[in-house]
């Protein structure tokens, strides 16, 4: 069992938060992005973890056991590093022996350990070379061979896919999903796309300036975000922001905007409203936006501003009076500019924020 | 982690000792220069005196050497200057088939000692009549630094990227135009770090004047002061007073040099190959 | 202009100046190496060719094997021993209590700093007062401390001049260490931690391979310096008392400008250039993979 938690966990660079009352519970065998933009203090968060970084307040647990105060190298926590440190002037074999020297194996089994996971790696015959004489797909492979020699109790990657071309991050995406199913063993991953994040991750940890926002599944963390943060993260194209007033009168409920006016009784009906006259954000995805011809009498009638055709699908950019809304359409059709569309919610996927606090507005029992 | 208290503490005390070993010396050095009375040991003068500065003019020739040691070291530092520049610039550019056995040639000679060629170099001077001669000891201090500064200039050349000069020949100037508009105002750093290391070196100089000269009039501040505290030196009565003001004097352009371009110095150094 | 030309022309001054001054006296000492040239007496006014006589009577030479042996003690008493271990020891010191965030670190380089630019001779003046027997600061200190004042120029002279050049050079050394260690990735420390390593495991499994191949070529080069040094022994004690000091440098320089012996004095010489010019060769030898420029 090793399952991780971390319990109001700070630290603080001189007056700088890095990472401001963090609490996570990460479940034994999970695979776990930490998921936010550069700055957010995720990595800080991961190097708390590993021990790199002292917390300046908090508790890191491991299976239950306060760990916050144990050297790194006591902590059976293995680490990918973003840029890999691969030890220069070691072979492949020596950098991936490294860990267990400390460790009073015989010789013999050092060696089996370390052709074992060069096997399941599928770098054996890179064995004799140095670390500069290998791409950098390889230099990963070398990487996660220390880390996995080690059978420790966690992993830790530090943007395990940044430093790779695009294609081969695409293939790596499955690989490490696969490799980590494999190994069944806790993994934390940070990185700040959100992509990866949703690709690999059994649980994402949304982070920003040092917060948790929100930490779920990825298909929870997709269609039921918690706060405008997550909502603009996630997604790409992003989730498109309505803002406005929402006003009530005569049984009726909308969201005045600039330039436009959305009928909000069905989905009023199902959510915790603030009151009259105050701000509200309303966010849908491009996929859950459907353009009709344009009928008289339709409230929402949008100009099409341009379209971007992806071959599977068309982005079509609309303008809806002041607001940009992108929308996903079926890609046999690619509307022109200045073209008239109506414009339909799904009600089932739209999204209700407090433009001033960003948090979601709750749906009734 | 921060390391222990015991520790730190450990580690300012080595600070201490080590400051300790590198400073006393000067510390002594400045002391002394202001005493009437100095002593070979650290004495915090009673009437600190500026006495021992005029005593140098006066009773000394000091001023002589002082005047003739920046006529040489500054000549050199021209003349060696301009020969690095053009040097090292052919070297950076040209693309000739000999060019590796040159470097070569030249870092052999940067470890060559002067205190290995000074006979026949006395020999050679006398021959030329170059001895007590304010040119030769120019041309052979200048001669001395080059396989070394040209080495760290050729590296800052380098770092010059071609495609300036292509244009500026592009635009229709000739390639000294070109070296002397474009390149040497982006290599000017480099051409500091040299003038500055040629100036020192020949303020420092002491072993090629101790071979050259023996004219009174012409001896640089490295042989008068050499003169000054050996012929009275000892166990005899030093005139410690004297000498350490001489002392001081002497070395006041060296420590100005070294406090105006301490990061350049460093970081020109480490283009080559020099010893201690 | 043409190029060609114009490289040469650039190229000319500096190649003239070496030759003349440099290159040339070189030839110059292997030519007078086998006459008898002298500054007085018969061999003043007609030298001649001797041939190998001199050379014959420097493997002869006691006090020529002497000084071999005093340059060789003090170049590995100051250098390969003090200059080296010391400098190297102040870089780890400072790259530490820099990484660590101890402050100090600056005024301790610049303290070192300041030893290594200071002209040779004031150093040499600087030493000669501090070492005296009866004023200096060090004897001084060592009666303040009830302890016996040591002859440190006369008994102990050659002791004296390793100091003092270990005081002198040690910056060197000290500075291309720290630039060494400073292009260590700071990454694979922290791998090593994380993989069980103690601090002692990551010197001598990361830091230690990672200078080992600049420690050598400081090394050579130190050595190279070093046993050409002159002024400084000159200074504190011209080789004395007796022989004691007299490195091989010095022998050269008395036996030609004392003794006024040219020939016998370029025999010397010769004998330096060729030692010089073996370990200079072996430098090179080690200096060429990591030298990018000035290879065609």
């Amino acid at each position: 069992m090793a399952n991780v938690v971390l319990d109001h966990l700070s630290k603080q660079f001189g007056k700088v938060s890095a990472v401001d009352n963090l609490s996570l519970v990460i479940p034994d065998r999970a695979f776990v992005a930490i998921l936010g933009p550069s700055g957010c203090g995720k990595t800080t968060a991961m190097r708390c973890i590993a021990g790199l970084e002292q917390p300046s307040s908090g508790e890191i647990l491991i299976d239950g056991h306060p760990i916050t105060r144990v050297e790194p190298q006591q902590r059976d926590i293995a680490m990918v590093f973003q840029n890999y440190a691969l030890y220069p002037h070691f072979s492949v074999y020596q950098n991936i022996a490294y860990p267990l020297r400390k460790r009073r194996l015989g010789k013999l089994e050092i060696d089996e350990r370390v052709q074992r996971v060069a096997r399941f790696l599928q770098i054996e015959q890179l064995l004799d070379r140095r670390p500069k004489q290998l791409s950098g797909g390889e230099q990963q492979r070398v990487a996660l061979g220390r880390a996995i020699v080690r059978e420790p109790r966690v992993f830790l990657m530090d943007e395990p896919l940044s430093n790779l071309d695009a294609k081969l991050r695409m293939y790596m995406r499955a690989e490490l999903k696969g490799l980590q199913q494999e190994l069944g063993v806790t993994t934390i991953f940070v990185t700040h796309d959100q992509a990866e994040a949703m690709t690999m991750a059994d649980l994402i940890a949304v982070m920003s300036r040092g917060r948790l926002q929100q930490l779920d599944a990825p298909q929870a963390i997709y269609l039921r975000p918690a706060n405008l943060f997550v909502a603009g993260f996630v997604g790409s194209p992003p989730m498109n922001i309505l803002s406005g007033a929402l006003e009530r009168s005569d049984g009726q409920v909308w969201l005045a905007g600039d330039g436009y006016s959305i009928d909000l009784a069905a989905w009023a009906a199902r959510h915790r409203l603030p009151a009259d006259g105050s701000g509200l954000a309303l966010g849908v995805r491009p996929e859950h936006i459907a353009l009709n011809a344009p009928q008289a009498g339709d409230a929402l009638i949008g100009e099409v501003f341009v379209s971007e055709p992806l071959g599977s699908e068309v982005i079509v950019n609309i303008k809806l009076g002041a607001a940009m809304l992108k929308v996903r359409t079926a890609p046999d059709r690619i509307p022109g500019r200045g073209e008239r569309f109506t414009v339909r919610f799904d009600l089932q996927h739209l999204h209700g924020f407090d433009p001033a606090s960003g948090e979601r507005i709750p749906e009734l029992q | 982690m921060r390391p222990r208290f015991g520790l730190i503490l450990i580690i300012y005390i080595a600070f201490a000792v080590i400051i300790l070993f590198f400073v006393t010396p000067f510390l002594w050095l400045f002391l002394a220069a202001v005493d009437p009375q100095a002593k070979a040991f650290i004495h915090v003068p009673e009437r600190p005196t500026l006495e021992n500065f005029r005593l140098l003019f006066s009773d000394f020739g000091f001023g002589t050497a002082l005047g003739n040691s920046f006529l040489v070291a500054t000549s050199t530092m021209f003349l060696t200057v301009v020969v690095v520049a053009f040097a090292s610039y052919t070297l950076s550019r040209w693309d000739v088939r000999g060019k590796g056995g040159l470097m070569y040639g030249l870092l052999l000679l940067q470890t060559m000692p002067l205190s290995a060629t000074m006979v026949p170099i006395y020999g050679l001077a006398r021959t030329l009549g170059l001895r007590n001669s304010y040119l030769g000891l120019v041309l052979i201090h200048a001669t001395i630094e080059l396989p070394f500064l040209i080495w760290v200039m050729k590296g800052f050349f380098d770092s010059v990227p071609r495609a300036l000069e292509e244009a500026a020949w592009m635009d229709g100037r000739s390639r000294a135009r070109s070296l002397l508009e474009i390149v040497l105002p982006v290599a000017a750093p480099g051409l500091a770090v040299v003038a500055g290391l040629s100036f020192l070196a020949a303020w420092s100089e002491v072993l090629l004047v101790l071979i050259l000269v023996d004219n009174e009039n012409m001896k640089t501040v490295p042989l008068k002061f050499y003169e000054t505290f050996r012929t009275q030196g000892g166990y005899v009565e030093v005139r410690y007073e004297v000498v350490a003001a001489m002392a001081l004097l002497y070395l006041v352009p060296v420590l100005l040099l070294f406090l105006l371009t301490r990061r350049y110095l460093v970081r020109g150094i480490f283009g080559g190959t020099r010893g201690a | 202009m043409q190029p060609t030309r114009f490289y040469v022309a650039g190229l000319s001054p500096a190649l003239l100046l070496l030759c003349i001054f440099f290159i040339g006296p070189g030839l110059w000492a292997v030519y007078a190496s086998f006459t008898n040239m002298a500054l007085v007496g018969p061999a003043a006014a007609h030298a001649s060719f001797v041939g190998l006589q001199n050379y014959a009577h420097l493997l002869r030479d006691s006090a020529f094997r002497q000084s071999v042996g005093n340059s060789l003690l003090f170049v590995i008493g100051s250098a390969v021993i003090g200059q080296f271990l010391f400098g190297l020891g102040l870089a780890l010191l400072l790259e530490y209590t820099e990484q660590a965030g101890i402050a100090g670190g600056n005024l301790v380089y610049a303290a070192v700093l300041l030893a290594w630019v200071s002209p040779v001779l004031i150093s040499g003046f600087l030493w000669t007062a501090m070492f005296d027997y009866y004023y200096g600061t060090l004897n001084m200190l060592r009666v303040a401390l009830d302890m016996q004042p040591i002859n440190w120029l006369g008994n102990q002279a050659m002791l004296a001049v390793i100091i003092a050049n270990i005081w002198r050079g040690t910056a060197f050394t000290m500075m291309v260490f720290l630039s060494g260690l400073k292009t260590i990735p700071r990454e694979i420390y922290e791998a090593a931690r994380m993989d069980g390593s103690s601090a002692w495991d990551r010197f001598r499994d990361m830091t230690v391979p990672s200078l080992a191949p600049i420690a050598l070529i400081v090394l050579l080069n130190i050595t190279i310096a070093t046993f050409g040094a002159f002024a400084l022994i000159l200074t504190l004690t011209n080789g004395g008392p007796g022989l004691k000091t007299e490195v091989i440098s010095l022998y050269a320089y008395h036996t030609a400008f004392s003794s006024y012996q040219i020939g016998y004095g370029s025999t010397i010489a010769v004998a330096m250039l060729a030692l010089n010019l073996v370990f200079a060769i072996a430098y090179l030898a080690m200096l060429r993979p990591s030298t990018r420029s000035g290879e065609s």
